[in-house]
């Protein structure tokens, strides 16, 4: 039956292909804007990405507030406000931030800083939330990504901050940016890519709108994520990556957090590890439980999964679980680059227990810290396999 | 903002972050500007040799003026129907004439790619690549006269990338594709162009 109650949105203009980073400008001007301080990381500019998107200002009349490349793998509210006071101080009009998770996150913090003239960022993390709009934000996804970067989300001195502000206005998808710097780097964002999507499928609020989110980007995933693991440099395979984690990405803004999502980055913050080796290892257990709590998935992830041959030679009551299975092997695809066992990660007890609490206790996550035990115990039994 | 730059000024030396010009790629633009300059005189040819083209423009209101060019600053060619008809070629300068109607590619970029056909004009038109000023059915007016002009300034092998659909032989006789061909070619290169361009510096 149609779902015509729904609420979705999704703010940012998606430039995806050839000559995506030349329209830059443009998308600027559209925006009022005409000079953007751009906020990479370090690794991005040793990769000279840089220096790629300098070229595709040329004849723009767009001249460079700075390159502020100062972000390595984590994203400090000092550093925001370093960002900020750069962008004050060459008189920036705009924000462009090249790179995944705490580059978009930085970027994301200077923009709230320098859009609402004040030095307090933890205002709006105290129940001030921001209330205007912010100045134009262009993200392009470079390398590796957390897949929060194309949501509503930050996480700045591991505290978060979600508001409808915070969606880029626009999301430029460049193969000469795309190309990931390792094949765990790719897995890993290939990781967060389809925990996304399959929290999008799992939601219990169904919008047709989330679905084909959602279906677009476990679509892309599936005919790219092989290769691109394996060839992490190949621009045509990464582009379709980063195209699914973009798609992914908006689904899961749109839907309640995923039990597998709050406790990998939980995990992260305690462990230090990233937060894709624990997708990968808590994903099946997960997809069993909430296969069992809530009932199994529609017909749409075999679909997106599989494609339309598997999907119409499998039999109508079979399809829903061979929907997981298909997700389960994609997900095995990323085997040899990410560690598949939690024993393997010699992480003790203590803090699988409290990384449980810590993600019980968030507000907005709809599972109780016995949910997440849950999940581990049937993580470390060897459940969903 | 000034409380902040006190303090975080102390760490952070904004020196290292210098501010970036934009660059120009002067081959690139260059060649545009050539293939912007042969399409606008062959399109005043076309006007009086074609008679797909004559209409089109027939079509269109009197002292009707558009130009095509890269956004933001150019290179652009500018086209203009005076009272009796005539389309000319009015060179490159957009200062002082009243424009119709306004076809801007995005970037040099996508204009190179256009022009050294790796994309016919109908695709870059899909690809979002132009921003239209003025009345959309005249710009795509506009848009199948250069396909016109492309099929008949271009041989078939290139012409073929750089448009929509290139016509069959029932549809355009190549005898007749021959011979316009190369009255297009001589009256785009007749001594008027010296005078466009003289008159344009």
């Amino acid at each position: 039956m149609q779902n015509l109650h729904y609420e979705f949105y999704s703010q940012p203009k998606i430039t995806s292909g050839a000559c995506a980073l030349e329209s830059i400008p443009t998308e600027l001007a559209s925006n009022d804007a005409h000079k953007p301080l751009v906020i990479t990381g370090r690794e991005h500019t040793r990769r000279g990405l840089d220096k790629t998107l300098i070229r595709a200002f040329a004849d723009s009349g767009c001249p460079l507030g700075g390159i502020f490349d100062e972000i390595r793998d984590y994203a400090g509210i000092s550093l925001a406000r370093q960002a900020a006071v750069l962008f004050a101080e060459r008189g920036c009009d705009a924000i462009v931030a090249v790179g995944g998770g705490p580059v978009a996150d930085v970027a994301r913090a200077a923009n709230l800083l320098v859009s609402h003239d004040t030095q307090d960022l933890f205002q709006f993390f105290n129940g001030s939330p921001p209330g205007k709009r912010l100045k134009p934000f262009i993200h392009i996804p470079a390398c590796c990504t957390n897949g929060s970067e194309s949501g509503k989300t930050i996480t700045v001195d591991n505290r978060r901050l979600t508001s409808n502000f915070l969606y880029p206005d626009a999301i430029i998808l460049d193969k000469r940016m795309t190309a990931a710097c390792t094949r765990r780097c790719a897995a890993q964002s290939a990781l967060t890519t389809m925990d996304n999507a399959v929290t999008a499928f799992l939601d219990g609020e169904h919008s047709p709108m989330k679905d084909a989110f959602a279906h677009a980007g476990v679509g892309f995933a599936a005919a790219s994520l092989k290769k691109a693991i394996k060839r992490p440099k190949n621009r045509k395979h990464s582009l379709a990556m980063a195209n699914a984690g973009v798609m992914a990405g908006i689904a899961a803004a749109n839907a309640a957090p995923g039990v597998v999502r709050g406790l990998a980055e939980e995990l992260e913050k305690i462990t230090g590890i990233a937060r894709g080796v624990f997708i990968r290892i808590f994903t099946p257990a997960a997809l069993a439980w909430m296969t069992q709590k809530t009932g199994p998935p529609g017909d749409d992830l075999l679909l997106a999964a599989g494609g339309m041959a598997v999907y119409a030679k499998t039999p109508e009551q079979q399809r829903p679980q061979k929907g997981v299975e298909m997700f389960l092997a994609l997900l095995d695809e990323t085997r040899g680059q990410i560690p598949e066992t939690l024993s393997s990660l010699h992480i003790p007890a203590y803090r699988l227990e409290k990384a449980c609490v810590h993600a019980g206790s968030r507000k907005d996550f709809p599972f109780s810290p016995q949910d997440c035990l849950e999940i581990i115990k049937q993580t470390q039994k060897g459940g969903g396999r | 903002m000034k409380s902040i730059s006190k303090s975080v000024n102390k760490t952070l030396n904004i020196s290292r972050y210098p501010e970036i010009p934009p660059g120009t790629k002067l081959i690139k633009k260059g060649y545009v500007f050539v293939m912007l300059l042969i399409v606008g005189r062959a399109i005043e040819a076309a006007s009086k040799v074609d008679q797909s083209v004559k209409k089109i423009f027939g079509d269109l209101p009197e002292r009707f003026t558009f130009y095509l060019g890269v956004a933001p600053g150019g290179p652009y060619m500018v086209i203009g129907k005076d009272k009796q008809g005539n389309v000319k070629y009015l060179g490159w300068n957009l200062y002082g004439r009243k424009i119709d109607l306004g076809l801007d590619i995005k970037n040099l970029e996508s204009a190179f790619k256009v022009f050294t056909f790796q994309e016919s004009t109908a695709q870059a038109f899909a690809y979002d690549r132009f921003i239209v000023e003025g009345n959309l059915p005249q710009a795509l007016a506009v848009v199948r006269v250069i396909d016109i002009v492309e099929i008949h300034l271009l041989p078939k092998v290139i012409a073929r990338l750089a448009v929509k659909r290139y016509p069959k032989w029932s549809e355009l006789s190549p005898v007749k594709k021959h011979l316009n061909r190369v009255r297009i070619y001589l009256k785009s290169f007749s001594p008027g162009l010296i005078k466009v361009i003289y008159r344009n510096l």
